[in-house]
């Protein structure tokens, strides 16, 4: 009798709190632009994208590529600011853009996460920006790792590109150094804190994938030495299927990365600027020195001080390198 | 938070068949240590009492662990939990368990405390020295509040709502269980396989649990 009493009791005080549901959207990630109609979006290959641009239409066209995969360009709105009287949005109509399933845009599941499809709707912006026309590519990590895809397989529709802190080009690399990149001894706080997230709510769907990776997943990578705390690189939504499933497309049968995105890279003859922190131990560099040869024409700058997060902690001395790559009439030390 | 301690009290008090029910005697405690990996590494510390309960043989038992890593109080566990004997024939035995749980977590983007539920099943093969039995189970995250920090706000969601969130999943557990008696102390070893709510493998795709128990 007690117990019923109890039950009856709990469920009245229950049913006076206000609860929410994790799947509403708004209540724990941000919105989509599925679901909030007023943020910017473009449409191309069937799937709603998040996305802006700066500068005016007509003038050359500069695409951002975010890194992740499955983050979103919040962090890279800083590189259209002015630095010492000059903006890139004075000489380039510049794209951002959330990539599929990434960041604020439309959330798919495996079949449409592919390298192939990325592939397909990176040349659906640029034919759509710039139809018949070159582009310029200034990608961040994943960024620099998708636009050197891009370049691979369509050299003629890049004029030159500005890669941040590249993640590894070949599988092997990355197979290589990947111990390297990722915290997981057994008893670090943040690979428990992730694994006991999973006994308060049960990541059965987009929403709920998402908010894990986002609490757990942002410890995992201390040699980046990026900034942690008030100022750290912010960004909106980590696509959690994107990150799974398309590191899973660059995967054989036995989950070994097998991907290469350097296989026609000799064939592009535009310039490339590598820009790396000194501080990044695993993706900074010596990766990016590594790298360097892989392009027919680049050069590498690294930023002193700096962590993987370059581009948002010393955004002046990034543009300062990028304007003076982009308006340079010959690069010193290309190769 | 009231109501949901009010309804996770409620719920009977039973849980894991962890231990030989070849050896419960009513009227027998047992203190027992635990640690593995079930998600996270958690060593536990409980306390069980057997009981005859309508004829049948059960313990009730409490139990609290913290999460390894930086011994953080704050991401804990703790477990109000029985067990009762259903079936048994020859050195065949089922049990069926059941247990309101809390937990807590706690890091620099949100701090979350959970009310749930536990029900499971264990059968197998007893002897008084040793035991081997299949688990299957079902803990259910029935309420979670959920409360974010300023660099949540501030490096992902500004307007991400803090309160309670009902439906927010579970996590199914098949495996097995076997141990071993010397003297007082039992030696217990769990091994499994966790599956969300919905099906999906978890991040850690296993679960491994180990013991000691001491009766008295």
């Amino acid at each position: 009798m007690q117990v019923r009493w109890l039950f009856g009791l709990g469920m009245i005080t229950l049913g006076a709190c206000e609860t929410m549901t994790m799947t509403e959207p708004g209540n724990l990630v941000p919105r989509t632009v599925t679901e909030d109609p007023s943020l910017p979006a473009i449409t191309i290959n069937g799937t709603r994208l998040h996305a802006e641009t700066r500068g005016s239409p007509g003038k050359p066209v500069l695409i951002m590529l975010h890194g992740g995969p499955g983050a979103d360009y919040r962090s890279l709105l800083r590189l259209a600011d002015r630095f010492d009287g000059y903006s890139l949005a004075d000489h380039y109509q510049i794209v951002f853009w959330d990539q599929r399933g990434a960041g604020l845009s439309q959330r798919h599941d495996k079949a449409v996460l592919t390298i192939d499809q990325y592939d397909a709707d990176l040349l659906a912006i640029v034919n759509r920006f710039a139809p018949g026309q070159q582009v310029t590519l200034v990608g961040h990590s994943w960024g620099g790792m998708y636009g050197t895809s891009f370049i691979d397989r369509h050299p003629e529709r890049v004029k030159e590109a500005v890669f941040i802190e590249t993640g590894p080009l070949r599988g092997s690399t990355f197979e290589r150094i990947k111990g390297d990149m990722y915290d997981v001894k057994v008893m670090r706080e943040w690979l428990n804190d992730m694994l006991w997230s999973t006994q308060f709510f049960s990541a059965d769907d987009h929403i709920r994938m998402d908010y894990q990776l986002t609490l757990g997943a942002w410890r995992s990578q201390p040699r980046n030495n990026a900034r942690r705390g008030p100022g750290a690189q912010p960004g909106w939504r980590n696509g959690a299927k994107v990150a799974r499933y398309l590191m899973e497309d660059g995967q054989d049968a036995r989950g070994r990365f097998d991907y290469d995105f350097t296989t026609n890279l000799r064939a592009f003859p535009g310039r490339v600027l590598l820009i790396a922190g000194s501080r990044s131990e695993v993706l900074g560099p010596t990766l990016q020195q590594e790298q360097l040869p892989l392009y027919p024409r680049a050069r590498l700058e690294v930023v002193p001080g700096a962590g993987h997060d370059v581009n948002w902690t010393n955004t002046a001395q990034v543009m300062q390198l990028i304007r003076s790559f982009l308006t340079a009439v010959n690069v010193r030390g290309e190769q | 938070m009231w109501a949901a301690i009010l309804l996770a009290g409620a719920i009977p008090a039973v849980a894991h068949g962890q231990w030989n029910l070849a050896r419960l005697t009513p009227g027998e405690s047992r203190m027992h240590l635990t640690t593995g990996v079930d998600p996270a590494i958690i060593p536990s510390i409980g306390y069980n009492r057997v009981a005859s309960l309508f004829g049948r043989t059960a313990q009730v038992g409490v139990e609290a662990g913290v999460v390894a890593g930086e011994a953080d109080v704050r991401d804990f566990r703790a477990r109000l939990s029985g067990q009762v004997q259903l079936v048994r024939y020859r050195g065949l035995r089922l049990a069926a368990s059941a247990a309101a749980i809390t937990r807590g977590t706690d890091n620099d983007l949100f701090r979350a405390v959970n009310f749930g539920a536990d029900l499971g099943a264990t059968g197998g093969f007893y002897r008084r020295g040793l035991f081997l039995a299949a688990e299957i189970g079902f803990d259910k995250a029935i309420i979670t509040h959920f409360a974010h920090s300023q660099q949540y706000r501030d490096e992902n969601y500004a307007e991400a709502k803090d309160g309670w969130y009902l439906d927010n999943g579970g996590t199914w557990r098949f495996g097995v269980v076997s141990g071993v008696a010397i003297g007082r102390t039992e030696l217990m070893l769990r091994a499994g396989v966790p599956r969300t709510q919905g099906g999906e493998s978890l991040p850690l795709p296993a679960y491994l649990s180990l013991g000691v128990g001491v009766r008295f």
